[in-house]
């Protein structure tokens, strides 16, 4: 075991999760601009299909990522000149994605020469559909989230928006939690979207402690976010 | 000038109020394809065919002048909702009630009814009047439902 962050792995069947992503950055590295295809050479066999980043008047081309999708879509591997990272839309539990992020990391550092990052980040995605009870969002039945407002501000959430972000053990979580519907207006969920991120010290050779890091905390944040309630039906223990 | 109504209509859209001065403090994220593109899953579940909900309660209003009635349940029940050609269907296969509606809330409201009516159909019928399918549902719904 690489640091002090695990967390017992539990694979929820009715997981509410949509996408797990680990990336790292790193100072710019115009190598992988003119070799990108010996990247792909490497992992096409599994990441066949290629996205190409579009023009967009807010962002450099170059720091725009490169994505590489499986086949089915359920997985993919995005770089730029100045980021690597792995995404999961079917996540199939921790073990699982952190063996293939190191694999995918160890081809790229055999690939490309880089040898410092500044920035490593996990990011946690959560789609939870609920039903209004009264015409109010019932909250309480999923989250509970420990801070009071004002006796004037009545618990009853017509919509949400919440975003902080907190500081751990040299790192940051940015917790997100808002409502979102459907393009038709004919459903709701949360939106509980978690992102871990390091930046000071790292060392590129740690990354199997960043990624312990990042899963540790924000597996934990959900863990006591969530009700009861809400967990059991997260096991399957429902009609 | 406005009236404060259409005010909190355009703020509840696309509202950006003037900072004077200030900034929004902008934290960098780890990009994920929820960010960058199109078919974020985000964006896929705005478009997805079938949305599984869980409830815990369930209430029926059988005429206006009627008393509501709420039915919860000890375990979460999971209901299929999809959308079809003109209606949209809510379903639980384990409580056989399968429910429609012209939109997502009237097939959902229509499928707490049917709770509702189901529950007190099994509560006032004995069990010796019950035969196969209707003996395990009066289990089902007694044993995981009760009137709140």
């Amino acid at each position: 075991m690489s640091s002090n962050f695990a967390f017992p792995e539990e694979v929820y069947p009715k997981s509410p999760l949509v996408e797990v992503v680990f990336q790292i950055r790193f100072p710019g590295e115009l190598a992988i601009e003119c070799l990108r295809d010996r990247f792909w050479e490497r992992i096409r066999g599994e990441y066949s299909k290629i996205f190409v980043p579009h023009a967009s008047p807010e962002k450099a081309l170059a720091l725009t990522p490169y994505r590489f999708e499986k086949e089915n879509e359920s997985s993919g591997v995005m770089l730029a000149m100045n980021s690597l990272a792995l995404y999961v839309k079917e996540y199939q539990g921790y073990a699982a994605f952190k063996d293939e992020y190191l694999k995918i990391h160890s081809i790229f550092s055999e690939v490309f020469k880089i040898t410092k990052i500044n920035r490593a980040g996990w990011r946690y995605i959560n789609i939870i559909p609920f039903v209004r009870e009264e015409g109010l969002i019932p909250l309480d039945n999923f989250l509970q989230l420990g801070f009071d407002v004002p006796k004037m501000i009545p618990k009853r959430f017509n919509i949400l928006k919440l975003n902080f972000v907190s500081e751990t053990d040299g790192g940051k979580i940015t917790t997100t939690l808002e409502t979102l519907e459907r393009a038709d207006g004919s459903g709701e969920a949360f939106l509980l979207d978690f992102d871990y991120a390091k930046e000071d010290n790292l060392n590129f050779n740690s990354v199997e402690e960043y990624i312990d890091e990042g899963h540790g905390y924000t597996r934990k944040l959900f863990e006591e976010l969530i009700t009861d309630n809400y967990r059991q039906y997260l096991r399957g223990d429902t009609l | 000038m406005k009236s404060a109504l259409a005010f909190q209509e355009e703020r509840a859209q696309d509202y950006d109020p003037p900072l004077s001065g200030w900034r929004r403090v902008v934290t960098s994220t780890v990009e994920g394809a929820l960010d960058a593109f199109s078919d974020s899953p985000a964006a896929a579940w705005r478009h997805t065919a079938i949305v599984r909900y869980p409830l815990w309660k369930f209430v029926a209003k059988k005429d206006n002048d009627a008393p509501v009635t709420t039915v919860t349940s000890s375990q979460p029940i999971e209901v299929e909702v999809r959308r079809g050609e003109r209606l949209y269907f809510a379903e639980n296969e384990a409580l056989s009630i399968f429910a429609a509606g012209d939109t997502e809330q009237d097939a959902i409201s229509d499928f707490s009814v049917q709770v509702v009516c189901q529950f007190e159909h099994y509560q006032d019928t004995p069990v010796e009047q019950l035969l196969g399918e209707a003996v395990r549902l009066k289990e089902v719904f007694l044993g995981s439902f009760k009137l709140e």
